[in-house]
């Protein structure tokens, strides 16, 4: 295979290289740090032992907004017909989900793992309340974006357990070092 | 300064400065979820969780200063084992020690770090 790079293209990518400097990777650890912060300080109103069912309020009635302003039909059935059934259980899911996304953003470890369960749980959210009245559909959006850019720029490695441990891990081959290698 | 590069290298903290740094910040982090101060108040704690937070703070302070990177891995280990039992008791009032699950996960989120820089205080080895 023959190069085809010319001097003007090598110039454009040094030109538009991305900093990687001390700011940037204190940006990158910050925006990590406050949307841990983020899921950590939301967490305490999923309460069990029914999560709102029995009062209609906290975690049933935002899931119920799924069916009452409906954003996609597939996704209200869903909450009808599956969710809404097995209450207690999704409660449990949601819960923990958000408690580990809470300690382990924070601190930065398995980020790129817990960045992409905090994307899909922001979808379910979004695809719940972003056509009931008075979100400011927004804060879903940069939600999302937030979480993509932690997951792409693998921000647990800067000020992150992440950090700390992939060095170790990349001179094992078991198993669960290399899972751990691929998830951070 | 790296001679091929000409980049100074980034600096590297042992696991005692790492420890003693995650210490403060634990301790701190239980000062200022105390504070009722909308809205900077991101964790609600209860003086139970405040105390247990401060105390398993300090032992792994004096682990860092006493060279014992065990009292570390049992500070890591004692803030994830009482994250946890909140988070499965959540739903129950238990006297005193019914803290909040925002706290719970703090917990489990530091314990994690303590117990990482523990295991950065062991020698590095390849393994097969």
């Amino acid at each position: 295979m023959t190069d085809t790079r010319t001097p003007a293209t090598i110039g454009e990518l040094s030109v538009n290289a991305i900093p990687t400097g001390r700011p940037t990777r204190a940006v990158l650890a910050a925006v990590r740090i406050a949307v841990g912060l983020m899921w950590l300080q939301n967490v305490n109103w999923k309460r069990p032992p029914d999560f709102g069912q029995a009062a209609e309020n906290g975690l049933y009635q935002y899931t119920s907004y799924a069916v009452e302003n409906p954003v996609l039909a597939p996704f209200s059935w869903l909450v009808q017909n599956v969710i809404f059934p097995n209450f207690v259980l999704f409660g449990w899911g949601v819960l923990l989900a958000e408690f580990c996304l809470g300690a382990f953003l924070l601190v930065g470890f398995l980020t790129r793992f817990w960045a992409i369960v905090g994307i899909l749980q922001t979808l379910a959210i979004t695809l719940s309340v972003l056509n009931t009245p008075a979100e400011w559909q927004w804060s879903y959006y940069l939600m999302f974006a937030a979480q993509f850019v932690i997951l792409a720029t693998a921000a647990g490695r800067v000020t992150g357990v992440d950090g700390l441990l992939r060095p170790r891990w990349s001179l094992s081959s078991g198993r669960p070092a290399r899972i751990a290698m691929a998830l951070s | 300064m790296n001679v091929v590069t000409g980049t100074a290298p980034p600096h590297v903290f042992s696991w005692r400065a790492r420890g003693l740094i995650v210490a403060g910040f634990t301790a701190l982090s239980s000062l200022f979820a105390l504070l009722d101060y909308t809205p900077l108040q991101f964790v609600s704690i209860n003086l139970v969780q405040g105390i247990l937070l401060v105390g398993l703070a300090a032992l792994a302070a004096v682990g860092c200063a006493l060279r014992v990177p065990v009292l570390l891995l049992a500070a890591g280990a004692i803030l994830i084992v009482a994250g946890l039992v909140r988070l499965v008791t959540y739903g129950h009032t238990i006297g005193i020690i019914s803290g909040s699950v925002n706290a719970a996960a703090l917990m489990v989120g530091l314990g994690t770090v303590f117990v990482a820089i523990w295991t950065t205080s062991r020698p590095m080895s390849a393994t097969p």
